[in-house]
């Protein structure tokens, strides 16, 4: 029996090689075959289960399947590493997340691919990042308080943050402020729910998607790290109007190697639009907690453009804030 | 009490029913496996359950689940393959067993023992999710990085005769793990330029190398022919094994508490749990004399408390919403994908579906005992395959479980280059467990050391006094202290 089901694997490993096999021309009528969709990042996480709800609905508009392949490392090096150097016929797409990308090309060593090495299709949705603090043991439930605090005892509160994006938005905040905090790294969002919960920290750097998780454990979201109140948590004011010229926003991009042709790449963004604005699938995306915005390829070029320049900004005027 | 009987009527529709019994066997498979592991089962399950009732999906990710953390067991006892950390243990004492044509006796300790560590694991979660939640949240960077170094010290379990060769192993383990992104600093380390290494070494393929690859690379370069076993004698009771298992009761619980406890702690799960156990039952039990060829503790302790850590793990997912295990993790994908927040209100928004989850994971245990005591004999007629079938496939399957582990070619390479490494072990008579317990705990138990070193000295505090005078650490301390006691007996007794 083992030896069969052993044989009917291999038969199966074997087979995949047949359709791995492309096709040596374009055809006219894009996509003639299934559609391999890198996601930079590990299975199960925020970018992960946005792609694969769009992938499944492209998949349904396409008529060819559309499959997910998690290249996990490096906060998104490895998969776009993979993505830049694919083949550009359309059938390797990917998705990114914006500050992730940028601080990668600006901060990591041996980027073999640089800012023009993609063709920036579209996005759909927007979050932002929220600073929370563990109000049993600071008190604090708001920023002006964290903010006095924090002014008389320089590095005294911890901060629990997961990844460069939040690292760069502590030091904005420090740059804006003048104050300073000590950043304590964790490996998730997850571990940084956990040290906050627990009263390990005073405070944590999370994405909203948290401000429901927290809600009546003694931890209180501050302000949000963007222009606009984020919805669905729009009581959380925003460090903009607070006075603090602190706007970062995160968005996943779709991108396609450079170099593939125009005409799919417009198709896959028409094809983005399409699905994604259904009512369907903007319901499936706020039960995720994920706000759907639109962005074709001009508009979200312009976006990433603008965080490019605040963080080549950011890096002028505190060279260390990676460090 | 109504949402019980609701409960129970979800799970034992034929729906219900027939994904829990689909989840339980695709989790075995993907156990047995070589490379195979429940992470990857779920995660290629999740999209298919994104169209379902939340409840059904919920039953068949945990079916799938509890499934796979036993089905790493019968790869371990009748190849010496582990495919992942949580049957590493395993291996120790039920591989030994089965080359003396004990293979379904040793098949029946593990899926009995998986059984009970479920059942109590799922158990203690029905009963006590929230109070046990808030404990686990007392854990600190503090506590963390003391139950790290009780991990670490159950190398001393691990190593056989030679101390010294224990503590390269398990320094060869510490310093992979270094490789890749400092997490606390966000600087590279031992990665020398290459992308590959910046992204860090995965556990899955250097796991699959040094335990499967080097496995079949021993068996070729011995050159054995004809069957694994040369003769399965078999007067294998199914009913001897259970009283053998309620003689034993002592370890079996102590095993499923170990299991459960570090099944909450979050970011922990399986392997460590397993680990942990070993070492505790090794410590105490009254056939250590015998572990490493063939003890029945040695293949309980591990296997109980492996699967204890799934119905732990699912504490804090469910009631703060943070996952205990990697595979929680990804089951956190499923509920989300229906707009469940996990956290506090789930228990009052989504009662039904919580109760079909875990009273469905309850069915999934007795399914999997039942599928696995009645598949022994299945399993075992694997022995009277010529192993010139046996190697070809265990490596391929090996290969591909390296690869779909990140989809990385490199991790290929990874896998064979550590092939060749375990091999070099095995000729050198260095234990390999040490080194996989060293992959699994190093980053872990430094980035725990960093955060309290950041935090002590952001209060002004001793490091020493911010890590010790805590009340969970004193009594994590005396546990440590009792291992590593325990284990120096053994050793200068010489009576390994």
């Amino acid at each position: 029996m083992r030896k069969v089901v052993v044989a009917i694997l291999s038969v199966l490993l074997v087979s995949t090689l047949l359709f791995a096999q492309g096709r040596g021309e374009r055809d006219a009528q894009y996509p003639t075959k299934g559609i391999q969709f890198i996601v930079p990042y590990a299975a199960g996480g925020g970018t992960d289960s946005l792609m694969r709800l769009l992938a499944k609905a492209m998949e349904d508009e396409l008529g060819q399947s559309v499959t997910i392949v998690n290249k996990a490392g490096g906060l998104g090096q490895v998969g776009l590493t993979e993505l830049a150097r694919a083949k550009s016929d359309g059938y390797t797409i990917g998705a990114l997340s914006n500050l992730d990308h940028i601080l990668v090309l600006f901060t990591s060593d041996n980027v073999s691919y640089d800012y023009d090495s993609l063709e920036y299709l579209g996005a759909i949705n927007t979050t932002a990042n929220i600073m929370y603090a563990n109000t049993k043991n600071t008190g604090f439930t708001s920023v002006e308080q964290m903010l006095s605090y924090a002014k008389q005892n320089p590095g005294r509160l911890t901060v629990s943050i997961s990844g460069k994006t939040h690292l760069a938005e502590v030091a904005l905040l420090e740059q804006a402020t003048g104050i300073t905090l000590t950043p304590v790294m964790q490996s998730s969002g997850n571990d940084s729910l956990k040290a906050i919960l627990g009263g390990h920290v005073d405070l944590a750097v999370m994405d909203k998607n948290f401000v429901a998780q927290v809600e009546g454990q003694g931890v209180v979201p501050l302000a949000a790290f963007s222009d606009e109140r984020v919805v669905p948590v729009t009581d959380v004011p925003t460090f903009h109007e607070l006075g603090y010229n602190i706007a970062t926003e995160t968005y996943r991009v779709m991108v396609a190697p450079k170099g593939t042709p125009a005409e799919i790449c417009t198709l896959l963004t028409e094809t983005i639009k399409k699905v994604s604005s259904t009512d369907e699938f903007i319901e499936k995306m706020r039960n995720m907690s994920e706000n759907y915005r639109f962005l074709d390829a001009e508009q979200v070029k312009a976006r990433l453009d603008n965080d490019y320049r605040a963080v080549e900004k950011l890096l002028e005027e505190v060279p260390g804030a990676f460090n | 009490m109504h949402y019980i009987i609701d409960a129970f009527s979800t799970i034992f529709t034929p729906m219900g029913l027939l994904l829990n019994v689909v989840g339980v066997v695709l989790g075995i498979l993907f156990g047995a496996l070589p490379g195979l592991n429940g992470v990857v089962g779920v995660a290629l399950l999740l999209p298919l359950t994104y169209n379902m009732h939340p409840s059904f999906g919920l039953i068949m990710l945990g079916g799938l689940y509890m499934g796979a953390t036993y089905g790493g067991s019968i790869s371990a006892i009748l190849l010496n393959c582990p495919g992942t950390g949580e049957a590493a243990c395993t291996a120790l004492n039920g591989n030994p067993m089965a080359r003396q044509g004990r293979a379904r006796e040793a098949l029946g300790y593990s899926v009995l023992s998986s059984g009970f560590g479920g059942l109590f694991g799922v158990i203690i979660m029905l009963l006590f999710t929230p109070v046990l939640a808030k404990f686990a949240l007392k854990f600190g960077p503090a506590e963390q990085f003391l139950v790290c170094v009780m991990g670490l010290a159950v190398v001393g379990s691990l190593m056989g005769k030679s101390a010294a060769k224990g503590f390269f192993s398990v320094a060869f383990g510490l310093i992979l793990s270094v490789v890749g992104m400092d997490v606390t600093s966000v600087n590279y380390r031992l990665s020398f330029g290459n992308m590959h290494l910046q992204a860090g070494l995965d556990l899955i393929p250097i796991s699959v190398g040094i335990f499967a690859i080097a496995e079949m690379l021993s068996l070729l370069t011995n050159q054995v022919t004809g069957n694994l076993i040369s003769e399965a004698q078999d007067d294998y009771k199914p009913m001897a094994v259970v009283k053998e298992l309620a003689r034993r009761w002592q370890i079996l619980l102590k095993s499923s508490i170990i299991g459960t406890i570090i099944g909450i702690l979050p970011g922990t799960g399986g392997a460590i749990a397993a680990f942990i156990s070993y070492g505790e039952a090794k410590r105490s039990s009254t056939e250590r004399k015998q572990f490493g060829s063939g003890a029945i503790d040695g293949i309980i302790a591990p296997e109980s408390a492996n699967n204890a850590a799934v119905g732990g793990s699912f504490v804090p997912l469910l009631s703060l919403g943070i996952p205990g295990s990697a595979t929680s993790a990804i089951i956190f994908g499923a509920l989300t994908v229906h707009g469940m927040v996990p956290g506090p209100k789930l228990f009052n928004e989504h009662t039904d579906v919580v109760y079909a989850l875990m009273l469905g994971l309850l069915l999934s245990v007795i399914i999997m005992v039942v599928l696995g005591m009645s598949g022994t004999r299945l399993f075992t007629k694997i022995l009277k395959v010529n192993v010139k079938y046996i190697i070809p496939a265990v490596i391929a399957l090996s290969i591909f479980g390296a690869y779909s582990a990140r989809n990385s070619l490199f991790d290929v390479l990874v896998a064979i280059v550590f092939g060749v490494i375990g091999l070099v072990f095995k000729r050198a008579r260095i234990p390999v467990a040490p080194a996989v317990l060293g992959m699994i705990l190093g980053s872990m138990t430094e980035q725990n050391l960093r955060q309290s070193m950041v935090i002590a000295s952001a209060k002004g505090l001793n490091i020493f006094a911010y890590i010790v005078f805590r009340p969970i650490s004193i009594v994590l301390l005396v546990l440590i202290g009792l291992l590593i006691i325990g284990n120096l007996k053994t050793n200068l007794r010489g009576d390994e």
